[in-house]
Formats: structure tokens, C-alpha cells, sequence
């Protein structure tokens, strides 16, 4: 284009000079057309080296009087050049130059100070090789012209210089240039002398058009174009006003189309001395911008309006633009982000010639009602590097209203978020670098408050809050003891309130806290979060539940170690309350949890997956629940968990009259999840005093369920066949689990009786409940209990045990075991000192009755110097075997051996010594309901002379005795006595040894 | 009265202690066998273990209790063993591939018929 320009400059000079001399010829020569025509012809072929024709030749006075004028008309430049459309360069129907008449008479110099042109056409043509159509001068010009152009050493001084109706085209093969403009028309006047300039010019054109055919094609045309422009330009003072009209206007270029229907630009500009002063109005309507490609955008507005003022003072510039473009609607990929909205822009800008840096002052943008204030500073470096220290502050945002304002594909995309309302104000300071898409952040401070929120998300979770306020600011660099933070700030709100439909209400007050995050811009580092929260309460209502917790702290971390995700949180609590309905109460008077978790994705079980290690830690708590008459009290534990083990590693709970502590490991936990292996569980339960009976009876029916349970747990019918049929829920023992509980109890009371220093070992594996070899004190005996329970089914429940009380009053063991009258119940007769053994096993239905076919049991008691009490049943055997009833009622020992088998107890044959007299006693009653029995006494050491037999059978009401010949007086008689005798003996033998093979020595008990 | 009793009493013999001396094959023991009109079960092993169960308890043979037995002549002892020995003394009348009876050694007015249920 300059070069173009240049060469229309050049033309331009050289038909002002044809003119000048056309205009000398004909006032000293020829002043008639027919004379002057050919002279100028003539002048014209001595300057321009290719043809020209010029129609008429003619002096003018009067046309352009005071000035003498020079009319030539029809004036054609051909010279044809290959591969132009046409050979004419240029065609003018009418060419008058002014001459000054004044000092053509005065000082004899042709001056011509104004040309006008009044119809025709140029036509501009350069071939691929650079061959022109317009090298149309002598050679000596040529080589002034490669010499170059100078516009500042140019002198004119143009009176005017006009143009009407001239159409000019320019081609150029060479730049793959077409331009062309029509109709257009040129006023100018003014002078140039040494780069000062006073001219005023207007150029209109009805249509222009440029096309650019390269890489990346060019097209533009306008219509109706008219620029005004009026310069006064000094060396220290100037003036400058433009305008610029036109009409359609339309561009292309690549895959970029814009286009409007009306342009109106003013341009008015002061200088004085170095400095200028300038403002600019630009209105355009209908801009349309259309970019396509594969993510095609298009924007257009009804209007766009520009309005900014400035100066600049040879070094820097500052601009105030504002920018308002009402109804502007823009897509994006078919995506609609703005639609017929308002966007208004206002800044002050302030920067150099060098474009590198700008200063930003009282930056306002605006969607419709949302508005962004910028101010600060950018910098450029040249590698590309943006620097920026920029304060952005928003109005308070109305964020249901802006969402309303975002694409449908992006609602779409928050379908599941329901904002009824939110109010956002965001205040930040950024001071940071952008190179090449990585941000490198400074500095930030900032500030994002939300004055209410209440947002649904999923249908599932809705968040009120009246205010939070979030802040921001990035540190210099500081490292924690887990990650180098880049950002940290605040928060903090008055009340948040959260529903969890389904689930329950939740509510804090109070929130204050703080966070930092790690850089989140390096994607080489992994991402960590670290939060301090604390607040006043934080309350949860879940369906029946109410709970509170007083002045909770929680800090909480997540970052990576090891490349995996690692989690670590702490909760102190001052104080803790829930309810669950009107009888479950759990209280806590501090509270406080340590916890930390990797992740690890590989692994299949939860537990595995988190690693967690978690320390817990109560005081003061205190738990009333519906199913236990008395609250439990804990005033401390202290809880570890570690991955695949949980560690009791101090605790003391109160649970009515009883107090203990429980210690120990439960291990394998990850082995068992998956399956592959049991938990194990090793625990001591140490207590100074448990009340054993009102343990059993506030756990007697725990997990039960109601009778009109749906349950279809074996059931079964009472022996009264009336009685409706009762679901039984009995205690099944957990399988998968190897339990064991040392227990360390000083004094544990059941039923009235204190037993001390309760040690032994209580374990739950696979099925089986055992308490083994418990050993225990009491004023009535030392004792030891094995017990054991397994679970097999429901209606199939095994019950054994093993126990042993040594030294028993005999009273007592009888009010410590009721049952032991059923079994022996001759027992009740004596009063004395006894040890007790009895080892038994049965299965049990579900409702605990026995399955008789299965009982199998024995026992053994043996006593010395016991007292036989006086009864009935006493003075009448003593009458029956005529015993002497003064005799005194102590028997000096007593060996009994007990067996039972399903409903049999069968009383193997014992010796009691009754002062003079002995017997042997044994025989059977059946465990029925008559309970009917059958009981042999052999007298065997008698003062009298005879030896009588008595059978004692019936009922324990219907008693019968009846005398008989001995059956036992031979059996400790080793050489008389038979064989079933002997046998019986044998076998009484191995009971008595088999039941004492387990009795721990003394020393077990006092220990 | 009494003393005249008890005179006559004390000449008369003592009670018998006799076990009949008869030998029965043990191999036909081995099998399981059912108490008449019950459902009680005795099964008996080659290597001196069996077990018993009763159907009517609501005990499958799965769910048995195991004793170990010995046949001597006509005496039978089983020894229950669980948490504690329970011996049982039996005195054999009759045993045959299809009957096993005997009565109790301790209440010798209790007898027991079994049949023979399944062969070992």
C-alpha cells in the first residue's frame, strides 16, 4: 500500500508538471486548443515515455479567475503491460490546473496551486515479475525514483485539489493484490512545507474494495465511505480532527468474518509543544464478528459504541476507552454464553511507546448487573511472559441471576446444583506471572464473601448459611512440616446449616478457621490441603438422634506420600451430648481424635485401601441406654486404632455397681475383612468389684427381638400346647472371631455371694464361648469354672462347664447353685464342709430348655465331719434301721460320685460313718417330672447284731421305705464282692479322677 | 414287727451280684441300631467309639455325641466323654445281626431292646 501510495504521489506530481508546462506554452506561445493541444501532446510525450492522447487543450481564465487555468480534457495514458486487463492506465474526461497569474506576471514562475479532476479512471497493474503499468516515466526519473520517495523534503502549497467521479483499480500479480474504489472523490487544501502541515481534505468513495489472495486470504469492502479530516500540524503546536463515515462495512480474513452497517468515527486531537491531547467517538451498528473453525464463534450486538479521551506526550500514552455494546449475544461452539446482553467496558490505560507496560485505573466491566473493577499493572517481557498486579472487585452477585446468564450446556451441567439464593462479593489482589499457560503467583490477598446461601445439591443435600467469608493470601513460600503452601486464608461464618434428606438435619455456629493450599498450578507436586477449623457447636439431628458438640476443633490435612493419598485429622471436643429418642443418652466431657489415612487404591478391602491410624481419647463420659436399667459411666479411654489392629490401650468404665477396665489388642482385622482368616482379640478385664448379677441381669434379653417380629428364628412351642408359639433369640456366638479375655477381677458379686481375686482366661473362637479355668475366692469356697458355650444353629446351643469349689459350706454351694438339689439332693440333709466337683455338657433348644437326650454330666462331693441335719426323712431311716437315736447326727466323711446321663442320675454307692454305725448308700432318681427315685442303704457296721437293707424309692411325696436284704455289704470287701460291684467301684473311681484332673493347686487361687 | 423283720432279713441271703457268663460275637454290634419305638440311635465302630443321638431331641447323627464302648462277655460299659466321663454299665442278654438288648447294670429292672438300623 505505501508503495501505491507513492506511485499515485508520483503521478500526481508528474501531471501537475505536464499541466505547468502545458500552461507556460500556452500563455507565451498558442492560447487557442487547436495550438495548444498539440503542444501539450508534445510536452506529454517528453515526460511520460508510453502513449499518451489528450483530446483538447485549453487556456482558462475566467473558470478558475484570479488564478489562470489550464483545461485539458480527455487525457489517456495507455501502456500495456502483459497480463493487465486493459492497456489504459489512466482515462480523465477532464483535467483544470490553477496557475497563479500574479506571480507568473511578477516573477515569471509557474506555480500551479490547484488541480481538479472531474471524471475518469485509473487502472494500476504490477505483473508477477514486477513489471508496472505505470513506468511510464524517462528513465532519469526512474532513477530518481529508485533513489526513493521523500514526502518530508516535498514543498506543496495546494490551493485545492479535487476529484469527482474517478474510479481507480489496483492489481498487483506480484502481492496478489485487488483493490479497487468507485466513485470516489477528493477535496484537499493545504500546504506541506518541512513536515509542517494545514490541510484540510476530504475523500469519499461510494465503494471500496481490497482483496488479499495469500495464505490466509483478505477481503474488505466498504460503501458510502467519506473521511473528513482537518490537520494544523506545527512543530510545537497542532491540531488534528478526523471523521470517518460509512456504511456497510464488511472483512474477511482466514476463517475471521466481521462486518457492520454504519460506522461514524470523530477523531479530535490538541498537541502543545510535545504533548497531545485527543478523544475519539466510535459508533458502529450491527458489528457482527464470526470466527469458524471447529469450535465456530460468533458475536453481534445492535450496537457498539466507543468513547475514549487521552494524551500522549512523546513517550506515554494514556487511553480512558469505554466500551458499551448493548444486546450483545455471542455463542460459542454452538454454546450461547451471552445472549442479548448489556457489556460495558471502562478503564483508564496508561502506557509507553514501547507497549509493555500498562497501568489500569477505575477498571469497570459489566454483564448487565455484574460488575468486575480492575485496577493495577501488566507487563509484557519479551519472552513472553505476562506479569500482572491487579486488584479485581466485583459487585455483590446475584449468583441464581448469573446463572440464568450461563450457557444451557453448562446448567446442564450443574443440573444437579439448586441455588435458590447466593449472594457473592469477590475482593482479590493478585501480583503473579503467566508464562506460557503456568501461573507463578506473587503475591494474592483476597477476600470471597457469600452473604446468604441456600443451595441443594442431588435433591440430597441442602447448605444455609446467612454469610461466609472466605479468605486468601499467598505467603512467601512456607513450608510445613508437610508440604510448601501457596495459599492460605480464612474462614469464617456465622451459622452453616445442612439437611441430608434421608438422613438428618446438621448445623455449626461460629466458624472460624483457616486453610492453606499447596500450589495447585504445579502439576508436577502433588496437590495438599491443610484446614484448622474451629466453631462454638456443631449439632446433628438424625432421625431420633440429637447430638452436640461443644467447641469442636478440627485440623485436618490431605496431601500424598509415598504417591498416595495421605489424610490426617484431629477433633477435640469440649463437651459432647446425644440423644436418641427419649431414653438413649451418651455424653462426653472432652473428646478427642487423632486420625490419618493412605490410600491405596490397589488393594480390595476398605480397611487395606485406608491404612487408618486413628488415636481416641473420651473423658468424662456418660451413657443411659433403654436397654440397661443403669447408666454406664467412662470416665477415661484411650483408643488406638493402627491398620489391621485396634489397641484398648487404657480405659475405665462404671456400669451400675460394677467397675472395670478393659486393656488389649484386637489384631488381623484386614485378614478377616477379607475373609481369609479370624479376629483375634487379647484383652484383659481388669475390675475391683463387679456385680456379676446385675451385669447378667441387664444384659438378660439385650438383642432380642420384639415378639411380633418377622424373624423366622427357629422357634419353639411350650410344653403347654395352648400357649402361643414364642420366637426365641438366642445368644449365637460370633463366628470368624478368636477372642480372649484375661480377666483380673478383686471382687465380683453374684447373687449375694463376693468372690475375690476372679482370675482366668475367657475366650470366643470360631463359635465357642469359653471361660476358662476361671479362679476364684469367696467366704463360702474357693473356686475354678471352665465354662464353654457354642452355637451351632439356633435350636442346637451347647453348654458345658467344669467346677470346682473347694472347702464349700454345703449350705452355701446349695443357695450359690439351686440346681445342685435336683442332682444331689440328699445334700440338703448335711451340714458341713464339702469340695464340689461337677463337670457337665448338654445341648439346649433355642428358648435355653434342655435336650435331655443329650445331658451328660458328673459330679463328686466329698465332705468330712459333716453334720446330718434332723428332718423326717433322717429320723425315719434311722428308725428303719434301727440306728440309736441318741447317736450323734455327724458323719465323718462322705465320698459321693455322680453321674448323669440324659434324665439319670445315678448316685454311685458311698460310705457314711454315723458314730457306731456305717452304710453304704447309692441308687438313682430320674430327673422327670415325678422325679421318682430309687435308693438302696446297706447297713454295714452296726453295734447290733443284724445288718439291714433299706430301699427308699417313690416320689419325693410319696416316699416309700421298705427293708431289705443289704445290697452293699460286701463292697468294700475286695474278695467277696461281685462283679458289678467291682465294676462299680472302678468306675465311681475314674469319675472322682476324671473330674479333679483339671483342679488347680492352691496356689492358682491365691495368686 | 420291725425287729422280726429284720431278723429274717439279716439270714437271708444277700442281695445277688451275678453276671451271666455268656459271650457274644462283638462284630455284630457294629452298626447302627435303634431303640423300639424311638428315635434314639447307638452307633457302634470296629475301633471301639460310637455315638448317639435322638432324633426326637431334634439331634441329627451330624450333631451326635460320641462314647467309647467295650463289650466283655455280657458286660457292656459305655464311657460319655465331653467336659465330664459318664459311664454307662450295661449287661448284654441278647445280640444278634438284627437285636441287641441288655438292661442296666446299676437299676437292673431297666432294659433296653434295640433293632438293628443300618451295617456298618
Amino acid at each position: 500500500m505505501k508503495k501505491a501510495l507513492k506511485v499515485i504521489g508520483i503521478v500526481l506530481v508528474s501531471l501537475l508538471g505536464v499541466v505547468a508546462a502545458t500552461i507556460g506554452i500556452a500563455c507565451w506561445l498558442i492560447f487557442t486548443p487547436a495550438r495548444l493541444t498539440p503542444i501539450a501532446q508534445k510536452a506529454a510525450d517528453k515526460y511520460i515515455s508510453c502513449d499518451t492522447h489528450i483530446g483538447k487543450a485549453n487556456i482558462t481564465l475566467f473558470k478558475t479567475f484570479p488564478q489562470l487555468g489550464l483545461a485539458v480534457d480527455d487525457v489517456v495514458i495507455i501502456n500495456p503491460v502483459e497480463g493487465a486487463a486493459t492497456d489504459t492506465v489512466a482515462a480523465i474526461r477532464e483535467l483544470d490546473a490553477s496557475i497563479d497569474l500574479k506571480r507568473l506576471i511578477k516573477t515569471h514562475e509557474i506555480v500551479v496551486n490547484g488541480i481538479d479532476l472531474n471524471g475518469g479512471k485509473a487502472y494500476i497493474y504490477t505483473a508477477a515479475d514486477g513489471t508496472s503499468n505505470i513506468d511510464i516515466f524517462p528513465k532519469s526519473d526512474k532513477e530518481k525514483d529508485k533513489e526513493g520517495f521523500d514526502l518530508s523534503s516535498l514543498t506543496l502549497d495546494v490551493d485545492h485539489l479535487t476529484a469527482q467521479d474517478l474510479d481507480v483499480t489496483y492489481c498487483s500479480r506480484k502481492d496478489s493484490i485487488d483493490a479497487s474504489a468507485k466513485g470516489t472523490s477528493l477535496n484537499v487544501k493545504g500546504a506541506l512545507n518541512k513536515g509542517n502541515i494545514k490541510a484540510q481534505a476530504e475523500l469519499a468513495a461510494k465503494h471500496a474494495m481490497l482483496n488479499i489472495a495469500k495464505s490466509e486470504p483478505l477481503s474488505a469492502d466498504i460503501d458510502g465511505m467519506m473521511l473528513k479530516a482537518d490537520i494544523d500540524a506545527l512543530s510545537k503546536d497542532g491540531k488534528a480532527d478526523a471523521t470517518l463515515a460509512a456504511g456497510n462495512i464488511r472483512y474477511e480474513k482466514g476463517t475471521v468474518e466481521a462486518s457492520l452497517q454504519e460506522l461514524k468515527a470523530d477523531v479530535k486531537a490538541d498537541k502543545d509543544d510535545t504533548l497531545w491531547k485527543g478523544s475519539a467517538t466510535i459508533n458502529a451498528s450491527a458489528p457482527l464478528l464470526a470466527v469458524n473453525g471447529k469450535s465456530p464463534l460468533n458475536a453481534g450486538a445492535t450496537r457498539l459504541d466507543l468513547e475514549a479521551k487521552g494524551w500522549f506526550d512523546g513517550k506515554n500514552i494514556e487511553i480512558e476507552p469505554v466500551v458499551t455494546t448493548p444486546d450483545i449475544s455471542f455463542t460459542q461452539a454452538g454454546t450461547q454464553w451471552l445472549n442479548r446482553s448489556d457489556v460495558s467496558i471502562k478503564a483508564g490505560v496508561r502506557t509507553d511507546t514501547t507497549f509493555r507496560r500498562f497501568n489500569l485505573s477505575e477498571g469497570d466491566i459489566r454483564l448487565n448487573q455484574f460488575a468486575l473493577g480492575l485496577d493495577g499493572d501488566i507487563a509484557l517481557s519479551p519472552n513472553d511472559t505476562i506479569g500482572a498486579d491487579v486488584h479485581l472487585k466485583t459487585n455483590c452477585w446475584d449468583i441464581p441471576a448469573l446463572l440464568t446468564q450461563l450457557p444451557r450446556s453448562v446448567r446442564r451441567a450443574l443440573k444437579d446444583v439448586q441455588i435458590r439464593k447466593a449472594g457473592a462479593t469477590l475482593d482479590l489482589n493478585v501480583d503473579g506471572t503467566l508464562h506460557k499457560g503456568k501461573l507463578d503467583l506473587k503475591n494474592a490477598d483476597g477476600t470471597l464473601l457469600a452473604d446468604y446461601l441456600d443451595v441443594t445439591y442431588n435433591d440430597s443435600i441442602t447448605v444455609i448459611t446467612p454469610r461466609v467469608a472466605i479468605g486468601l493470601h499467598t505467603p512467601k513460600s512456607r513450608k510445613t512440616n508437610k508440604f510448601t503452601e501457596f495459599v492460605q486464608g480464612t474462614i469464617a461464618s456465622p451459622s452453616i446449616d445442612a439437611v441430608l434428606t434421608g438422613t438428618g438435619d446438621f448445623s455449626l455456629a461460629s466458624l472460624n478457621g483457616t486453610y492453606s493450599l499447596s500450589n495447585f498450578t504445579d502439576k508436577k507436586k502433588p496437590f495438599s490441603a491443610l484446614a484448622s477449623l474451629g466453631m462454638s457447636t456443631l449439632k446433628a439431628n438424625v432421625d431420633t438422634i440429637v447430638a452436640q458438640m461443644e467447641r469442636p476443633h478440627i485440623d485436618a490435612l490431605m496431601t500424598k506420600q509415598k504417591n498416595k493419598p495421605y489424610y490426617s485429622a484431629t477433633l477435640k471436643a469440649d463437651a459432647f451430648n446425644g440423644n436418641m429418642g427419649k431414653t438413649t443418652k451418651l455424653s462426653t466431657q472432652s473428646l478427642a481424635i487423632d486420625a490419618t489415612a493412605l490410600q491405596d487404591k490397589t488393594k480390595k478391602n476398605v480397611l487395606d485401601q485406608w491404612n487408618p491410624d486413628a488415636q481416641i481419647q473420651l473423658k468424662g463420659g456418660h451413657a443411659e441406654l433403654p436397654a440397661l436399667s443403669v447408666p454406664i459411666d467412662i470416665p477415661n479411654i484411650s483408643l488406638e486404632f493402627t491398620p489391621g489392629k485396634f489397641n484398648v490401650k487404657q480405659s475405665r468404665i462404671v456400669m451400675g455397681n460394677s467397675d472395670f477396665a478393659l486393656q488389649g489388642l484386637i489384631t488381623d482385622l484386614n485378614t478377616w475383612l477379607d475373609k481369609e482368616g479370624l479376629l483375634k482379640a487379647d484383652m484383659t478385664f481388669k475390675s475391683d468389684y463387679t456385680d456379676v448379677t446385675q451385669i447378667l441381669d441387664l444384659v438378660s434379653g439385650m438383642g432380642s427381638k420384639p415378639k411380633n417380629s418377622t424373624d423366622t428364628a427357629a422357634s419353639t412351642q411350650d410344653s403347654d400346647d395352648s400357649e402361643p408359639m414364642k420366637e426365641d433369640n438366642p445368644f449365637m456366638v460370633p463366628e470368624g472371631v478368636d477372642v480372649r479375655l484375661r480377666t483380673d477381677i478383686k471382687t465380683a458379686n453374684w447373687n449375694g455371694f463376693k468372690f475375690n481375686n476372679v482370675g482366668g482366661r475367657v475366650t470366643c473362637s470360631d463359635g465357642s464361648l469359653v471361660a476358662e479355668q476361671l479362679g476364684f475366692t469367696s467366704q463360702a469356697a474357693t473356686m475354678q469354672l471352665t465354662a464353654m458355650y457354642k452355637s451351632p444353629r439356633k435350636n442346637h446351643l451347647y453348654a458345658g462347664l467344669d467346677f470346682h469349689l473347694i472347702d464349700v459350706e454345703i449350705d452355701k454351694l446349695i443357695e450359690l447353685i439351686p440346681k445342685i438339689d435336683s442332682i444331689v439332693p440328699m445334700l440338703k440333709e448335711f451340714d458341713g464342709q464339702a469340695q464340689f466337683h461337677l463337670a457337665g455338657e448338654t445341648y439346649m433348644k433355642s428358648n435355653y430348655d434342655l435336650k435331655l437326650s443329650t445331658l451328660r454330666g458328673a459330679a463328686t462331693v466329698e465332705g468330712k465331719d459333716l453334720k446330718v441335719l434332723d428332718s423326717n426323712t433322717f429320723a425315719t431311716i434311722k428308725k428303719y434301721l434301727m440306728t440309736d437315736r441318741q447317736a450323734e447326727n455327724k458323719i465323718d466323711s462322705m465320698d459321693v460320685e455322680i453321674a448323669v446321663f440324659r434324665d439319670e442320675v445315678d448316685v454311685y454307692p458311698f460310705r457314711i460313718r454315723l458314730g457306731q454305725y456305717e452304710a453304704i448308700v447309692g441308687g438313682r432318681h430320674n430327673i422327670n417330672k415325678d422325679f421318682d427315685f430309687n435308693y438302696h442303704i446297706s447297713v454295714t457296721d452296726t453295734p447290733l447284731p443284724v445288718r439291714l437293707g433299706l430301699n427308699i424309692d417313690g416320689t419325693l411325696d410319696d416316699m416309700k421305705f421298705k427293708l431289705v436284704t443289704p445290697k452293699y455289704t460286701n463292697l468294700y470287701k475286695p474278695e467277696k464282692r461281685g462283679v458289678v460291684a467291682t465294676r462299680s467301684l472302678e468306675l465311681k473311681k475314674a469319675i472322682n479322677e476324671s473330674l479333679k484332673r483339671n483342679v488347680k493347686s492352691n496356689e492358682y487361687f491365691n495368686d | 414287727m420291725l425287729i422280726a423283720t429284720a431278723v429274717v432279713l439279716c439270714w437271708s441271703c444277700e442281695g445277688e451280684d451275678v453276671v451271666p457268663d455268656k459271650e457274644f460275637d462283638v462284630t455284630l454290634l457294629y452298626g447302627t441300631w435303634r431303640l423300639n419305638d424311638s428315635q434314639l440311635y447307638y452307633k457302634y465302630f470296629e475301633d471301639g467309639t460310637g455315638y448317639t443321638w435322638d432324633e426326637s431331641d431334634d439331634v441329627t447323627e451330624e450333631e451326635a455325641q460320641g462314647f467309647t464302648w467295650t463289650l466283655d462277655k455280657s458286660e457292656m460299659i459305655h464311657m460319655h466323654v465331653g467336659m465330664a466321663l459318664v459311664p454307662k454299665y450295661y449287661i448284654v442278654t441278647k445280640l444278634t445281626d438284627t437285636q441287641l438288648c441288655y438292661y442296666d447294670a446299676y437299676v437292673t429292672s431297666k432294659t433296653y431292646q434295640f433293632i438293628k438300623a443300618t451295617q456298618p
